[in-house]
């Protein structure tokens, strides 16, 4: 028998000791504490931030058996359908395209084993109320519903008219250029017994995959001296037979065709559940409507919209926070949270003022994240200046100097013009004078030092009366 | 020291810098106690005392949300780890408070920017990816969520 060494036995006895003194910090789920409960299905595969983090309200559920008759295997098939935390809105640009998209789960469980799809619905029109729509009751919806697979894979794309799909189209390839694709019946019935199904031979509409590009336009003093491009995207949609050309308007981009075209970018801005039918959505419709936005958060950088932009209403901010913009660790989404609580305290224009704040927060935060968090002195010399000098609210010293006029025409283009350009300058002032640190010292912005008594007393007397 | 060898390190000492604050560990105390914090009133510069510590949690994604003033901490059940310790255990434990975690983060942006350069890299607070918050539950037990500095303006 080989002979064990003294030191080896006090090593043996210090690791007893030790595994035992852990053991003892050791508490066992469920007897002495309760842990959350954690949701058994993420979309951590899928590539597009938004996806990867939506929320599933796993407590809204629809649910119905699937006839197992159209399906090559003869088990039964339940599908229960998720509400999402997603809504959002497609936008153009010049405002004559825009309509509300949803996203729901479907879990499509047979025997033990269930499939998880995400289903994005965008309809044909504006007009359907898009937060009582079901995948398992479509109704009168018409349009298009993409079909993603859990590994964030676009499965299929399925075009409806009036609720019946009269297409599927499951092979998804991006095209080099805009070609119509004819729709056709899928060959084993429908995807889901329960699903009214067109039986015709086709013809019902085609599929139209477009092409999307990104370019950024560069002006010297507003003569236009070049583009560049930032990506394309590819994107597929059912259109019915009998759409004709009075249905659709073209889109351009400007410069590119013209300069008497507008721009054509495709804007999708998500709106968290607890943002829609607020007084908060409904100021920032106004927003977007009259073009503000957009018009005015190009004026400090050419690159837009704000990427991956989600918009919600928070209850967790103090009654002192009128809004939080938030960067997600490890995404590209950049939330805005105005505070649940004073909401409907606030008159509209503070509302939009402080939607427009936050909105520059986060396009400073995506200058930031995009560029991998090393910010260069030629491309972006503001944001490099002011974060080289200022550890702390770097952000708000940048805002109070050279935002505040810009801010300021936006809420007088918002409020009608009502009043005068130094009252709307006043009213952009809030929230940009300065903020307590961590360690409890008021840090005071340098453009409100450099105010003088008079227009600090006017400005905070203005703020003041406006509430 | 050779002068090469000097200028490497030089530098290579942003880069450490950086996976020092992303290594290190940082024990935060989250106190259920009527302590406050100074912020500003909306409007204006006048001095507010709000509640110190508050928490949240999302019923929904399970997402609990802890803010000391205006810093905010996140646990998410689907990325961080929770356990729990004796109280016995906690007097070992080398707690930072607020203002010195925010003192690092200050002192790890400089590090970063400590030569002259055209490009300034911007330290965001999740960065800082080793930080556990102790909760007291019972006088003998503290629950220690990991959590994560989120990036936030108001």
């Amino acid at each position: 028998m080989e002979k064990t060494h003294p030191i080896q036995h006090t090593l043996l006895f210090l690791l007893f000791i030790l595994l035992l003194s852990c053991r003892e910090d050791e508490v066992k789920p469920g007897e002495d504490m309760e842990l959350p409960s954690l949701p058994q299905f993420s979309f951590q595969n899928f590539d597009d931030p938004i996806l990867k983090n939506l929320s599933i309200d796993w407590d809204d559920v629809k649910i119905v058996k699937s006839h197992p008759s159209a399906r090559t295997d003869s088990s039964e098939v339940l599908l229960s359908e998720y509400s999402t935390d997603l809504s959002g809105r497609l936008t153009l640009d010049d405002s004559l395209g825009s309509k509300e998209i949803s996203f729901k789960l479907l879990e499509q469980k047979s025997s033990d084993t269930s499939e998880y799809f995400l289903l994005k619905l965008i309809p044909d029109n504006d007009s359907i109320d898009m937060s009582k729509v079901s995948y398992l009751d479509l109704g009168g919806f018409s349009g298009t519903v993409h079909v993603f697979k859990e590994t964030g894979e676009l499965y299929a794309v399925q075009g409806y008219i009036n609720g019946v799909m009269e297409a599927w189209l499951q092979t998804i390839e991006p095209q080099d250029e805009a070609a119509g694709r004819a729709a056709f019946v899928p060959s084993v019935g429908c995807p889901w017994s329960d699903y009214s199904c067109s039986t015709g031979g086709g013809g019902a509409g085609s599929f139209v995959t477009y092409r999307i590009d990104r370019y950024t336009d560069w002006f010297v003093n507003e003569r236009y001296v070049g583009s560049d491009h930032e990506w394309t995207r590819y994107h597929t949609v059912f259109v019915p037979t009998g759409t004709t050309r009075a249905d659709q308007h073209e889109h351009y981009e400007a410069p590119h065709a013209g300069a008497s075209h507008g721009s054509a970018h495709l804007m999708e801005i998500i709106k968290d559940a607890s943002f829609k039918n607020t007084k908060a959505e409904c100021v920032y419709d106004k927003l977007v409507k009259t073009n503000t936005l957009k018009r005015y958060v190009q004026k400090f950088d050419a690159k837009f919209p704000v990427a991956h932009l989600k918009f919600e209403l928070s209850s967790s901010l103090s009654s002192t926070t009128n809004g939080q913009t938030r960067h997600t660790p490890g995404s590209l989404l950049i939330n805005i949270a105005l505070n649940a609580n004073t909401l409907s305290g606030r008159t509209t224009m503070e509302v939009a003022r402080t939607i427009f704040h936050e909105i520059i927060h986060a396009e400073m935060y995506r200058i930031v994240i995009e560029n991998n968090y090393s910010v260069s002195i030629n491309d972006y010399p503001g944001v490099y200046d002011y974060y080289s000098r200022y550890k702390f609210n770097a952000q708000h010293q940048q805002m109070a100097a050279h935002y505040i006029d810009i801010i300021g025409q936006a809420l007088k283009e918002f409020d009608g013009a009502v009043q005068s350009d130094q009252y709307y300058d006043d009213i952009a002032w809030d929230g940009l004078m300065g903020n307590y640190d961590a360690a409890g010292n008021l840090v005071t912005t340098i453009a409100w030092n450099q105010l003088s008594q008079t227009d600090k007393n006017r400005i905070l007397g203005n703020i003041s009366n406006h509430k | 020291m050779p002068l090469k060898k000097m200028c490497i390190l030089f530098f290579l000492w942003p880069l450490a810098s950086l996976g020092q604050i992303e290594n290190q560990e940082f024990n935060i105390v989250f106190y259920k106690s009527d302590s406050v914090c100074k912020t500003t009133d909306s409007g204006g510069l006048t001095t507010v005392l709000i509640e110190k510590y508050r928490k949240h949690q999302n019923t929904k994604t399970g997402i609990i949300s802890f803010y000391i003033c205006d810093e905010l901490f996140e646990y998410n059940p689907k990325l961080n780890v929770i356990d729990s310790i004796k109280s016995s255990a906690f007097k070992d434990i080398d707690v930072f408070s607020l203002g010195s975690l925010y003192k690092k983060y200050i002192e790890a942006q400089e590090a970063l920017n400590s030569y002259a350069s055209n490009t300034i890299r911007i330290l965001f607070k999740n960065e800082f990816n080793n930080i556990w918050l102790y909760e007291q539950v019972t006088t003998n037990l503290y629950i220690r969520y990991q959590v994560q500095w989120i990036e936030n303006i108001e």
